[in-house]
């Protein structure tokens, strides 16, 4: 196992470079994510994470990169005459879990919205799994089927019941009989362990376990991509962690994720890249160690300062 | 001066059956006319499109601000010249369109009471607008409508009474009728008294019902 890690990050480390110094440090930033997990993560977490890599690796073939799936160019959006994003660029690759932080109010939950449209930025590209897609495309909810996405306030549909919410999507855009998309809605239910609850409505439920029937109705799409904008913001603290264990589950099972949250205890164990988001703009991204422990830019420390 | 004489009310009172029936049919089909229009303009109303909130702005302010007594001379008499319509249909659309005005603007309320987010997570899950406003939005507007909707057709069921100007055999004209054949006015207006309060009665317990019925998915709001 070991072994196929090492080949794994010495491959990555032929395509792209093998020093943090690098400036498109992308590549390593997914070694070096591999190498922090396997203090805090527990063998059989590591086995298992090793075993999708193991996958990743075979399915590639030897000299192909992971592919992009999320690409952002010089995305700027206002509102009025403010400016909430200022030139992003973001690329995140396939199954890598991107965590933003930032101070509320500055275009992290903007700029995740962009990425599926919720929010049209006017200017910039957005390529979701290599094509590149027009804020004026008349087939958005195409691409919105491909991008899950959770929301801070869960957004359940109230009349329809657990089932329901997640079977919606199935049956009404993807055309599924009931049967089929409950059986799906099962598995997903199951999953995020709210099977028990499927024929109770969303108001008779916590917070908590809103948020994970609404992850469920999310990942029923099979989304390329899974967007959480501060998923556990709304909850009362004795909820959070249920909805993180969730979340850490997919990520070991390979979703690429971008999650904008306040947790930083679920940033430095589950993000590969940690983005700091200041005033519409990147100002600093890197391995949630690095961002953490070692930041650069003022701005990230003064914010990390103060949450920390 | 008080010659009144209630003993006649049983003798009389079957006799106002098939015109209370009237005014359950005048009643009932301006309800669906005024259903129909008042989802369609509400709709208008609310559209991205500029120019299809125009018509329904028009509609809404032409008819909300006219008497619906007018607006029945105005469909009956008035027409005349371009179309002659027969008094019952007359009643019918004219308590249609004047109901679709204030109909229009519960759906509008409605609608605009749900919460945005319903919209965002139908979109995030790949719905169209129309979609999202059939599957998601409308179900859980027309509940929120329900008793608002239940006072309007209330007023639309006493409004029906207005028919009568256009001598529409409805309740209220088989009264007067009877009441100054008979030299028994209060009499026979109390007889289509406690009609109108039986039929509207009957709205109430119904609209309550509904309203308790769909309340079974949203008993209490976690958020």
């Amino acid at each position: 196992m070991v072994e196929i890690n090492d080949k794994y990050i010495e491959k990555k480390g032929a395509t792209g470079s093998k020093t943090k110094e690098e400036p498109a440090p992308k590549n390593i930033v997914v070694a070096n994510s591999i190498e922090e997990s396997s203090e805090g993560i527990d063998i059989a977490d590591r086995l298992k994470e090793e075993k999708i890599l193991e996958a990743d690796i075979e399915k590639k073939g030897d000299d192909l990169e992971i592919p992009i799936m999320i690409q952002i160019k010089n995305l700027s959006k206002w509102y009025g005459k403010h400016k909430v994003l200022k030139n992003i660029n973001l690329s995140v690759k396939t199954g890598e879990v991107v965590v933003v932080i930032g101070a509320s109010g500055s275009g992290k939950s903007t700029m995740l919205r962009c990425i599926n449209f919720l929010e049209k930025a006017q200017k910039g590209i957005i390529s979701i799994d290599g094509k590149e897609i027009s804020v004026k495309s008349k087939k958005l909810h195409l691409i919105r089927q491909e991008v899950g996405m959770v929301f801070q306030h869960f957004n359940l549909f109230p009349h329809r019941t657990i089932m329901g919410n997640v079977i919606e999507g199935l049956v009404k855009v993807k055309g599924m009989s009931s049967h089929e998309a409950i059986e799906r809605g099962k598995k997903m239910l199951d999953k995020v362990g709210m099977l028990e609850k499927a024929d109770t409505y969303p108001s008779m439920i916590s917070g908590g376990q809103q948020q994970r029937v609404a992850i469920a109705r999310a990942l029923a799409m099979e989304p390329k991509v899974m967007l959480f904008d501060e998923p556990t913001s709304a909850l009362d603290p004795e909820l959070v962690g249920d909805v993180l264990l969730v979340m850490k589950k997919l990520a070991k099972e390979g979703m690429t994720m971008i999650v904008v949250t306040h947790e930083m205890g679920f940033a430095r164990e589950v993000a590969d890249r940690v983005i700091f988001v200041d005033e519409g703009e990147v100002i600093e991204e890197g391995a949630p160690n690095i961002i953490f422990d070692n930041a650069q830019n003022p701005r990230t420390k003064e914010f990390l300062s103060k949450i920390l | 001066m008080n010659n009144w004489d209630f003993s006649v009310i049983p003798k009389y009172f079957t006799s106002f059956m098939p015109y209370a029936w009237m005014t359950v049919q005048v009643t009932v089909f301006g309800l669906l006319i005024g259903l129909v229009l008042g989802l369609g303009f509400a709709l208008l109303r609310l559209s991205k499109l500029k120019i299809l909130n125009y018509p329904a702005k028009a509609y809404i302010w032409a008819i909300r601000g006219t008497p619906l007594l007018l607006q029945l001379l105005f469909i009956y008499f008035g027409l005349v010249t371009i179309v002659v319509i027969d008094k019952i249909p007359a009643a019918c659309i004219a308590l249609g369109i004047h109901n679709g005005a204030y109909i229009a603007e519960i759906f509008r309320g409605s609608i605009q009471s749900v919460d945005r987010g319903q919209r965002e997570a139908g979109l995030s899950l790949g719905m169209t607008s129309g979609k999202i406003m059939k599957n998601i939005i409308l179900p859980q507007a027309f509940k929120r409508a329900v008793p608002p909707l239940g006072n309007q057709f209330i007023i639309a069921l006493k409004d029906s009474s207005l028919a009568s100007a256009i001598s529409v055999g409805e309740l209220l004209l088989h009264a007067r009728q009877l009441g100054s054949s008979q030299y028994q006015l209060m009499e026979m207006l109390t007889i289509a008294a406690i009609y109108y309060l039986f039929m509207t009665t009957v709205l109430t317990v119904i609209s309550n019902l509904v309203e308790k019925k769909l309340k079974v998915s949203d008993n209490k709001s976690t958020i």
